[in-house]
């Protein structure tokens, strides 16, 4: 927990830092931290912004009862303009519409809120902080809005049962003395107020040298984060680190420790997977050679290095001066030490992140799909082309009520005509449809591997089971490969359908694509307008082949690209080479044949 | 609509030299036909577009025009100027510097394409146009971020307006139109998905950004933005001389750009590199020698030669190259070189 108060506490020392994102299970605490954490500022609200909240409640739009009264078209700020100098909060921020979201953290990263809606334009500055919250066994935030939150933390479940029975301690006494209560903690939040007030002042001295963020600039590409938003928010938060502790220069310590505050949301599955034999981003260090004055780069850097240099020297007076002999030396165990500190942090946490299915299936957040009939959520309006049968009554009434005044009585209350009328604009989650394609040959059995994929399975069929996902088991063994459970929301049939079936024998494996590949094309045809998603589990050693032939994995790159769908996706999930190294690049090239993805057993988190 | 916030110097980017080059061509020579900037998350789209406002020229217009327009092309003049001139008017004009409008992704359709002016029909009784986004941004740079999250029917709009460089506005029992020419600047992350093709042709440059790769120009980034962010106006003063000195610059080569010469030899040489990459049509040919000349004229050069479609050449295919299946950019710049070279 200390974690997340913290990255808020950092928040409020530093007003250029936009947005915090705290993820945790439910009921770990988010909303209540958030809200006592208001009470330790008075000064600034934290203003709740609900997740199905509209556009123009959000944004602003025009002004009704202006409109109706006086014929006046006048901007009414949305939530948004109210909360200029205070804190939002967007409790299950994932949940929220993606574009709204998106449109909601440029606004607050920009300082600017541009009104383009319904004949009124207005704009205006925001200064505000963000602070969502989000259980992760829900659907992620897209990896480019995250990225705009500077924070991220994990707040994990107390494992400690005298640290959980603190919890409910404090929760009881909370309930019986609300007033009491906070008597006990008003000290503590008295002091933390103080300490964000000189951090406050500290701020605008503490120097971070340029040794420091050539640092924190190779540390972020050496862990596969991309983007120059990662490095401004660890230099920011390195200082406000250092401020906190009132310093005005930053340690080693606070380097790393900002690390870990700005980096997991940016660590994402993606470039971890395309990390998988190297690196992602293309990185030179040409750090050393600037000390050279004749480098093209060093014109106009010189400035900035001395007098950097210079405070430093003055602040940290002697303490572990790196001297200018020997820059690059230094600096590289330093880099190392801090490299290694902030490392094993990130790891842990990215462990505590398992891969869910969405993710491993490769579904990212793509737009969500315009519903064609008149279901699904309410996104927003348009004017309709012709005759609409889904009229947006509030637009429609918004649109209408400028005129009312001058319009002629009609007997009814609110005079509407036709070229007032608006339409809904309305999107429907997708549901996805799973295939798992199970290799139950004999390979597996001697490797003990059954029961690792069963849990990996498992784990993987709850987080569809929360989303109503369709799911549907194809094995293989011997000479067959059968689809052993059709589509269907029972997960736990699939479970008990896998733990049942017979194992042992060779493996089938370019049937096993075939019958899969059917499968979902025959579902498909029943149901246009989705995507199947086929997970194939394996080791990809194929023995049988489908069709006589002598070459079994031949078979399978000469079929791979006969039965490309664009509407099918494949993801190989290798389940050998945990014993036996020499089988892992059998299932890795049966992932290029498909053009799936790759995902190694192991990777996928605590089994 | 412009941005009355201090924006970052735009000569303080780091680096990210083709995305500069691409933004500079569009105001030397609008008919360039605006850009597209495509890359991850973080890597400085956007803030290079709003600070384009630092280093934008001024130009001439009719004063109290609400479009806008530009008194030396009679046949670009709005309704009500045009009628003022037919009256035997002479306009007056004032200069202002060309600006950003941005066109956020929450705006309706009514505020994009304008619509009818309540208070006027009210206090007059007479129906009146009130313009919205078009109107604003006509001989102005309209910026789209995100603009793959667009809605389609926005999207359609936009396009509308910007083949015709006319925006017709039917509705609310108004019927109006007005020029509507700008030059239209969009940036996305391609991670969020593609472009509609129709409007991804309407580009006339693409660029591809990417995070630098060198260490001490990524802690030079970090460095600045700290910088600006303890004192914005300081930062700014710092780089006064630079961002003047560049909008200086600009604004020579918007004059001289009618009077850079483009030899026979050298359309060739952009028709020939447009059959071999394999163009259909002939906006790819029209755009290279347009980006070319605006190009030379930035350089200060009286003509424009092969190094001028070195550096053009790649913004004008790239987006327009036919992609083979799982290949991730269909330009091969060896290729491009062979092709300037040989002809």
């Amino acid at each position: 927990m200390s974690l997340a108060k913290r990255a808020l506490i950092c928040a409020a020392v530093d007003h250029s830092i936009k947005g915090v994102l705290i993820k945790g299970p439910s009921g770990t605490g988010k909303s209540v931290l958030v809200r006592a954490f208001a009470e330790v500022l008075p000064e600034r609200d934290v203003i709740n912004i609900p997740q199905n909240i509209t556009d123009d409640q959000l944004f602003g739009g025009l002004d009704l009862e202006k409109a109706v009264s006086e014929g006046k078209a006048m901007v009414s700020g949305g939530l948004l303009s109210r909360t200029d100098g205070n804190f939002v909060y967007l409790d299950n921020a994932n949940l929220m519409d993606g574009r709204t979201l998106d449109s909601l953290m440029e606004c607050i990263e920009s300082g600017k809120v541009i009104l383009e809606r319904e004949g009124v334009s207005a704009e205006y500055l925001l200064e505000t902080t963000a602070i969502a919250s989000m259980d992760p066994s829900e659907r992620d935030i897209p990896d480019s809005i995250a990225d705009r939150f500077e924070i991220c933390v994990n707040i994990i479940p107390e494992k400690d049962f005298r640290e959980r029975a603190e919890i409910v301690r404090a929760d009881m006494e909370h309930r019986r003395d609300i007033s009491a209560y906070h008597e006990d903690y008003r000290e503590s939040d008295a002091e933390t107020a103080s300490i964000i007030k000189s951090a406050r002042l500290i701020l605008p001295s503490v120097v971070l040298d340029r040794d420091d963020v050539v640092t924190i600039v190779k540390i972020c590409r050496e862990l596969n984060v991309g983007g120059h938003r990662a490095d401004l928010s660890a230099a920011k938060v390195s200082k406000v680190l250092a401020a906190l502790d009132g310093r005005a220069f930053v340690t080693d310590t606070d380097v790393s420790d900002a690390l870990v505050l700005c980096l997991p949301h940016r660590r994402t599955l993606r470039t971890r997977e395309k990390a998988e034999g190297g690196k992602v981003f293309e990185l030179i260090d040409d750090s050393a050679e600037d000390i050279q004055p004749d480098t093209e780069i060093v014109e106009d850097v010189p400035v900035l290095v001395e007098e950097f240099d210079e405070e430093a020297e003055q602040d940290q007076e002697g303490a572990a001066d790196p001297g200018p002999l020997e820059p690059s030396a230094s600096t590289g165990s330093r880099y190392d030490a801090i490299f290694e500190r902030a490392k094993e942090a990130l790891d842990e946490i990215a462990e505590l992140e398992a891969f869910r299915l969405h993710e491993i299936a490769g579904i990212r957040s793509k737009r969500a799909p315009l519903s064609m009939r008149n279901s699904g959520r309410y996104r927003g309006f348009r004017v309709p082309k012709g005759k609409t049968s889904d009229p947006a009554f509030d637009a429609t009434v918004r649109a209408a009520a400028p005129y009312q005044i001058s319009r002629e009585s009609n007997g009814l209350s609110i005079k509407i005509e036709s070229q007032d009328i608006r339409e809904k604009i309305r999107v429907r989650r997708k549901s996805c449809s799973f295939i798992f394609a199970v290799d139950v040959s004999g390979s597996l059995v001697k490797g003990g591997m059954m029961g690792i994929v069963q849990n990996a399975i498992r784990s993987m069929l709850m987080e569809s089971y929360v989303k109503r996902d369709r799911v549907s088991l194809v094995t293989f063994r011997e000479r067959v490969a059968e689809v052993a459970v059709p589509f269907t929301r029972s997960v736990e049939m699939i479970c008990d359908t896998l733990e049942q079936a017979p194992v042992g024998g060779s493996t089938p494996l370019a049937s096993a694509i075939i019958v899969s590949r059917d499968y979902a094309v025959n579902y498909l045809r029943k149901h246009p307008g989705e995507n199947c998603y086929i997970i194939l589990i394996t080791d990809g050693c194929a023995t049988t082949p489908a069709f006589p032939c002598a070459d079994a994995m031949g078979e399978i790159r000469r079929i791979a690209p006969v039965i490309k769908d664009p509407k099918i996706e494949w993801t190989v999930i290798n389940s050998g080479g945990v014993y036996d190294v020499k089988r892992k690049d059998d299932a890795r090239k049966l992932a290029e044949y498909l053009d799936a993805r790759y995902i190694d057993i192991k990777d996928l988190g605590e089994y | 609509m412009t941005s009355k916030k201090r924006s970052f110097p735009f000569t303080a980017i780091v680096d990210q030299d083709e995305m500069k080059v691409s933004l500079i061509l569009n105001i030397v020579d609008p008919g360039v036909g605006g850009v597209l900037i495509r890359g991850e998350k973080g890597t400085a789209k956007s803030t290079a577009v709003r600070s384009l406002a630092n280093v934008l020229p001024d130009v001439e217009y009719v004063r109290g025009c609400r479009f806008r327009c530009d008194p030396s092309h009679p046949e670009l003049l709005c309704s009500e100027c045009m009628s003022e001139l037919e009256a035997g008017k002479r306009h007056e004009t004032e200069k202002g510097p060309i600006r950003v409008v941005e066109l956020p992704l929450s705006a309706t359709e009514d505020r994009i394409a304008g619509t009818l002016d309540l208070e006027h029909v009210l206090q007059t009784g007479k129906k009146r146009f009130e313009p919205g986004v078009l109107a604003q941004a006509n001989r102005n740079i309209l910026y789209v971020d995100e603009v793959n999250l667009l809605e389609d029917h926005i999207v359609d709009l936009l396009l509308d307006s910007a083949a015709m460089g006319v925006n017709y506005v039917e509705r609310e029992g108004v019927s109006f139109s007005h020029p509507s020419k700008f030059i239209l600047i969009g940036s996305m992350n391609p991670e969020e998905g593609e472009l509609r093709p129709q409007l991804l042709d309407r580009f006339g440059l693409c660029v591809d950004v990417v995070g630098d790769k060198y260490v001490t120009s990524r802690a030079e980034v970090v460095m600045r933005r700290l910088e600006y962010d303890s004192d914005p106006d300081a930062f700014i003063e710092k780089f006064r001389p630079e961002t003047e000195a560049l909008r200086e610059k600009i604004s020579l080569a918007r004059k001289r750009l009618k009077d850079v010469e483009v030899s026979q030899k050298m359309v060739e040489v952009a028709s020939n590199i447009a059959i071999y990459f394999k163009m259909e049509g002939h906006r790819a040919d029209i755009t290279l020698v347009r980006a070319a000349r605006a190009n030379a004229a930035f350089e200060g050069k009286d003509s424009i030669d092969r190094d001028d479609f070195r550096t053009v050449a790649p913004m004008v295919l790239t987006h327009r190259v036919k992609k083979k299946p799982f290949e991730k950019s269909g330009l091969d710049r060896g290729e491009l070189e062979e092709c300037i070279k040989m002809y």
